[in-house]
């Protein structure tokens, strides 16, 4: 076996699913060579780190989303060498997207971090700034499916981070509003959220959260957004809750109050 | 694939074998396997309560005591036997889940090894929980939340009730956040813990005893904004770090340095 063909083994071989044959194969010259050894070692590190992401079928779009990555990663300038994955190692694209991610933002980060000394130099930051802003996106949305919720409230920060969060991450926003399992999660969906009031369509999904929450917290959360971004068009959501009987009384003494504002700053 | 198919169908049935019901004072041991990857033991339980201590060993063991609520004699002999006393435990992957519905009733117990992450929810009774490293998430309606020695990250809420959290150590990459309605908060951070805290509270009052550097204060600075509602008070302990949200409307608010 040649150091080429052992590397192209190389992530079928950690991952087991090699067959007897070529698992020897591969075995036998790890043994007689120290730079695909290292190699070994290094991608091992990486997939044990991968390992301890909770395992999850892919979304629809995560292969799309680590191809774009990929693209915009060569497109860009190269930072150095980045292991690629085999196209059979699909069950781990979306961690490796993550870590692909990652790997892009510190090498990019890096870069965007020296300031410009020539004009020329200044057109490839905003490129990089707009780079690592796509790759802030993938981060997030790929957060936002979390299965810890300490990950989840990350994924939201990130959000919050973003200069102007695309449509993709806005839905994602607004699903952790409406469905997230976590109250703290979707407490922090609306602050994050908040932040995009400028979109009217943003502001009309929170007032037709309101009916549909049923944690109490949440709804006082959203209605103190709704009244301090003065959104009369969510007056009629909000008298809905102050009158209605079954829903919890703070929240409906929320509701009367923010009535009382949204009135009086007409 | 093939092997990872044999492997989780394995597991399922594994999972499927440990699932059975247990009467009071029954206890049902799910064996340590032998991933490396710690467990998550996901209880929810309606009416009763929750208290969850970590141990040596690295089994997690499910035990139930508390009176039954329905199957004693009632008039001419007759019992009920439609009653479901029983907690039912079942293992899927890496997750332990623990169910005990309505209208059973009782006091789950739960020893599990050190590093073992929690997904707890309990309507009525108290959820308590010592000595845990790993991720605790806490969501409770009526019943106190009691957590210490907890190493690692909490995301807790409750309802109406009160929520105590005393960390051994905080982890710096993993938010925290603790969130009432009417329920106090009062955590206990180590206290060199770098934290970037942010703190929302309608009528409740605020108290710590930490250095705690202001760098938004929501309510004076909204309010210059002609912002009409409450916003969000921000600051920094030690630097910054780890961040750190306390959410209540009506609850006083204690941030207690270790």
């Amino acid at each position: 076996m040649t150091c080429e063909q052992l590397r192209q083994q190389l992530a079928e071989y950690l991952a087991e699913r090699l067959d007897a044959d070529e698992r020897e194969a591969a075995a036998a010259h790890l043994a007689s060579c120290a730079g695909c050894r290292a190699e070994a070692a290094e991608l091992g590190e990486v997939w044990r780190g991968m390992e301890s992401l909770p395992e999850g079928a892919p979304g629809a779009g995560a292969r799309k989303r680590f191809v774009e990555v990929l693209r915009a990663y060569q497109a860009g300038q190269a930072a150095g060498p980045v292991h690629t994955m085999p196209r059979r190692a699909w069950g781990w694209a979306p961690r490796a997207a993550v870590a692909a991610s990652l790997l892009v933002m510190g090498a990019l980060g890096g870069r965007y971090l020296t300031p410009p000394r020539t004009a020329g130099e200044a057109g490839d930051v905003a490129q990089l700034r707009g780079q690592v802003e796509s790759l802030r996106q993938l981060v997030t949305l790929a957060l936002l499916e979390e299965q810890s919720p300490s990950a989840r409230l990350r994924g939201v920060t990130y959000a919050y981070q973003m200069r102007q969060p695309d449509r993709e991450v806005r839905q994602a926003l607004l699903y952790a509003v409406n469905r997230d399992s976590n109250v703290n999660v979707r407490l922090s969906a609306v602050d994050a959220l908040g932040k995009l009031a400028g979109d009217p369509t943003v502001r009309q999904a929170l007032a037709e959260a309101i009916p549909a929450q049923d944690s109490p917290l949440v709804q006082v959360a959203l209605i103190d957004v709704l009244v301090d971004l003065r959104e009369t068009n969510a007056a009629p959501a909000l008298r809905a809750l102050a009158q209605n009987a079954q829903a919890n009384e703070a929240a409906r003494q929320r509701a009367a109050w923010g009535l009382e504002k949204l009135e009086a700053s007409q | 694939m093939k092997r990872t198919t044999v492997l989780v169908a394995a597991l399922f049935g594994l999972g499927a074998l440990a699932c059975k019901p247990a009467a009071a004072g029954e206890r049902i041991i799910i064996p340590a396997r032998e991933s490396a990857r710690p467990r998550l033991v996901n209880a929810s339980v309606l009416d009763g309560s929750i208290t969850v201590k970590s141990y040596s060993g690295k089994d997690v063991i499910v035990e139930m005591e508390g009176a039954p609520r329905a199957g004693e004699p009632a008039a001419g002999g007759m019992r009920r036997i439609d009653a479901l006393r029983g907690l039912q435990v079942t293992e899927e992957d890496n997750t332990i889940n623990v169910k005990l519905n309505p209208p059973a009733f009782g006091k789950v117990v739960i020893s599990v090894p050190a590093d073992t992450s929690l997904k707890l929810k309990a309507n009525l009774g108290p959820i308590t929980v010592e000595g845990v490293r790993g991720e605790v998430e806490v969501k409770s309606l009526n019943g106190a939340v009691t957590l210490t020695g907890i190493s690692g990250t909490v995301v807790a809420d409750s309802l109406n009730s009160a929520i105590k959290v005393t960390m051994d150590r905080v982890d710096p990459a993993r938010p925290m956040s603790f969130s009432s309605l009417n329920g106090s908060l009062d955590v206990t951070l180590p206290a060199d813990t770098k934290a970037n805290l942010k703190i929302h509270t309608d009528h409740g009052e605020i108290y710590s005893d930490f250095e705690i550097k202001m760098t938004g204060s929501g309510t004076a600075a909204n309010r210059e904004k002609g912002s009409l509602s409450p916003g969000a008070m921000s600051g920094t302990i030690n630097g910054g770090g780890a961040e750190i949200t306390f959410r209540t409307l009506n609850g006083k608010i204690n941030i207690r340095k270790k």
